[in-house]
């Protein structure tokens, strides 16, 4: 009888799966003017051009994390060597996301790169992986509406977003947030919207173990959660919901296990992350802005006048597009009221966003010409609402690329370059920055284990220290100072070098 | 048209498929080579330094040797192991090892076959004022790739400064210095301000 049973399992597993790919077979197989498969090469290889040119642009750092929290614990774990951040210390931190960058270092150090080339490699790396995404807004799109040309219109979007472009290249686990949650927003959707008998427990368990690992990325988008469950309950979908928590807890018990190995007690990363952030309160003592700050800076900030027709198109059709739209809306709602406030905290929401503004618009457009049908006798206006969708989503890009030119693309740039160069330098043993360590690339760019310390005001006394890096007021002590003597000047950075450093004096080429 | 369209997407999704399996597939060999990597601290080193004179520090950093250590604690400031053999023996600038190393050992491959001849470490108080400062320190000579131990020479209670150490090693290529911290009983970790291994190159 279990015999039985187990093979049964299997083949309807297999069924499943079967059944799937016949699905998405016939989706590339339909039409809108092209082939959907054309369309997606398209649109992969314009945003695979958008993210190449976001991540060649970005020559600093967006925000400090990616060094700090992430790629300096994996060159850590690749190296046995570099800056623990208090993160580290103190357990707040899982280091899954730092062993993936870990491995993509390894790849970096395997293929010779070393130094800043190792950064730029996990940033085309990170640029690459984010092409994941792409697909998964063409399913939302899809779903919601059941039209190709939402899905269509989505997947362009999201390969097209400045946003998302610049974003892309930055190491930080909003950006592994983003992938899975858009990928468990679009099998919760397509479930919804296009069940399939056989298909349906499969994708139940799917969406859970995708939000487990959203949630392991980012423990604030655990929010979500509520939505989907409440969403299968309410559609009394039982067998699907108890499904989707097992695949939801197996991926939180697998990360009870890790902090058990890594830190000795089971989800201690996430009881130090709720009692920094909640209970003490202390993520509330940096970047803290008003309650409408998301809605000035970032949405209205980053799609700008358009943004009004595109939430009016979301209520219009809100009786299609809901589940996409509290995909966005819910998230954005409770960070408002979080006093600690980044852009980068609303970066997994943007491609539901995208979705659902691409599908609303686009019922939108429907309704409108099912309302007045005296559109279709004009030429002219039956062209200028079928255009309608395009245009608000142009004005859109438009005003994203004006605020995505806005963002820091050179943050520290020049420090960047001066550590990258002393690298280099053979006679280097030890290295003197004025300025913090996550600014600088602390050991992940430095790819040598030799002393660094960081914050100098002036120029160190011990003889180890054979360079300095020096800025305004620590340049001006150094250069008045006859133990050292100039070398280089990056930007505002300038290279000093002891005269009396231990290895005698040998000054690299670039 | 139909059937051509449904092929190449056929086709373009078994590849798209087959590259995130591939891309998953190398993380994974990677996590793999991380988790195998050796957990040696492996400090830069330099060419040999000229020097005036014939005897000179052969843990010293100018001396061409080659440093490495079974771990160092990384999340206290001012601790590394090049610290402990910069010529500085003032403090806070100390090699300190992980609290859970239980067994640090400091290990020196020498630039050229030499003869060691005095050594002296110079320990850091322990938090608990039990940082253990007994150590084996045996030197040794590689031959064909063969390690052959040429003398040991154990201290079981050194001087918080550092006594200077008598040691007869001829010939040898390597020195290590082991420490047993697991009996002294507290979370300390090994640190040393400077290592010093007087000797010359015949």
């Amino acid at each position: 009888m279990t015999r039985t049973t187990v093979r049964q399992w299997f083949a309807q597993q297999a069924q499943s799966r079967a059944d799937a790919r016949a699905e998405r077979l016939a989706i590339l197989d339909a039409k809108w003017g092209l082939p959907v498969w054309a369309w997606f090469v398209l649109v992969f290889v314009v945003g695979l051009a958008v993210r190449l040119a976001g991540a060649h642009k970005a020559q600093g750092l967006y925000n400090p994390d990616e060094i700090g929290q992430y790629l300096e614990p994996a060159h850590r774990l690749l190296e046995r060597h570099g800056i623990v951040a208090w993160e580290f210390t103190k357990g707040a931190r899982n280091w899954i996301v730092a062993w993936y960058y870990s491995s993509v270092l390894t790849f970096a150090r395997w293929l010779g790169f070393s130094g800043l080339q190792r950064l730029h490699f996990v940033r085309y790396n990170d640029a690459l992986v984010s092409l994941v995404v792409i697909p998964a807004a063409f399913r939302i799109g899809r779903a919601l509406s059941g039209r190709l040309e939402s899905g269509i219109l989505a997947a362009a979007m999201t390969a097209l977003l400045p946003t998302l472009g610049y974003f892309s290249s930055c190491a930080m686990a909003e950006w592994h947030c983003l992938l899975f949650l858009t990928w468990a927003f679009a099998i919760w959707c397509e479930n919804a919207h296009c069940p399939k008998a056989s298909q349906d427990a499969r994708r139940a368990l799917l969406v859970g173990l995708l939000l487990g690992f959203a949630f392991v990325a980012r423990p604030n988008y655990g929010l979500v959660v509520p939505l989907v469950v409440v969403d299968y309950f309410l559609r009394r979908r039982y067998r699907e919901l108890i499904t989707l928590l097992c695949g939801l807890a197996f991926v939180v018990a697998a990360l009870g296990v890790v902090d058990w190995i890594t830190w000795g007690t089971p989800f201690k990363s996430i009881i130090e992350w709720l009692s920094y952030n909640i209970i003490e309160g202390k993520g509330a003592e940096a970047h803290l802005h008003p309650f409408d700050y998301y809605f000035r800076k970032v949405l209205y900030g980053g799609y700008g006048p358009a943004l009004f027709a595109i939430i009016l198109a979301m209520i219009v059709s809100i009786k299609v597009t809901w589940r996409a739209v509290l995909g966005w809306f819910w998230p954005f709602l409770v960070l408002s009221f979080l006093v600690n406030k980044q852009d980068r905290f609303l970066l997994p929401i943007w491609p539901c966003f995208l979705a659902a503004a691409a599908a609303s618009l686009v019922e939108s457009r429907e309704l409108l010409r099912r309302r007045f049908q005296w559109m279709k006798r004009s030429r002219v206006a039956a062209g200028l609402v079928h255009a309608l969708p395009f245009v608000v989503l142009g004005f859109a890009l438009k005003a994203n690329y004006s605020a995505t030119l806005r963002q820091p693309w050179n943050f520290k740039a020049s420090l960047f370059k001066a550590h990258n160069w002393v690298r280099r330098q053979p006679d280097l043993t030890g290295l003197a920055v004025d300025g913090r360590w996550y600014h600088s690339g602390a050991y992940t760019v430095t790819d040598r284990h030799i002393p660094l310390i960081f914050d100098q005001k002036k120029p160190p006394s011990a003889r180890i220290y054979s360079h300095l890096i020096a800025i305004d007021d620590s340049a001006a002590l150094a250069k008045e100072s006859p133990d050292w003597q100039l070398l280089r000047k990056f930007g505002r950075h300038t290279v000093f070098r002891r005269r009396d450093a231990w290895i005698g004096a040998k000054v690299g080429n670039e | 048209m139909k059937s051509a369209n449904a092929s190449i997407g056929a086709r373009a999704l078994d590849r798209l498929r087959d590259l995130v399996w591939l891309y998953v597939a190398l993380i994974a060999v990677g996590l793999v080579a991380v988790a195998l990597k050796s957990r040696v601290v492996r400090v830069d080193s330099w060419p040999v330094q000229p020097s005036a004179s014939s005897i000179r520090n052969l843990a010293h950093l100018t001396a061409g040797t080659r440093m490495t250590a079974s771990s160092h604690h990384a999340e206290e400031k001012g601790v590394h192991p090049l610290y402990a053999i910069d010529g500085d023996p003032k403090p806070p600038l100390r090699w300190a090892s992980e609290p859970r190393d239980q067994k640090p050992w400091l290990h020196f491959k020498l630039a050229k076959v030499s003869h060691l001849t005095t050594f002296q470490l110079e320990h850091t108080p322990g938090a608990h004022q039990q940082s253990p400062r007994g150590y084996t320190l045996t030197c040794f000579k590689r031959t064909a790739g063969i390690l052959a131990t040429v003398a040991e020479s154990h201290v079981t209670d050194d001087d918080w400064k550092g006594t200077m150490h008598p040691c007869d090693c001829k010939g040898i290529t390597e020195v290590r210095i082991q420490f047993d911290a697991s009996k002294s009983g507290a979370s300390d970790s090994v640190g040393l301000y400077e290592v010093t291994l007087m000797g010359s190159v015949p």
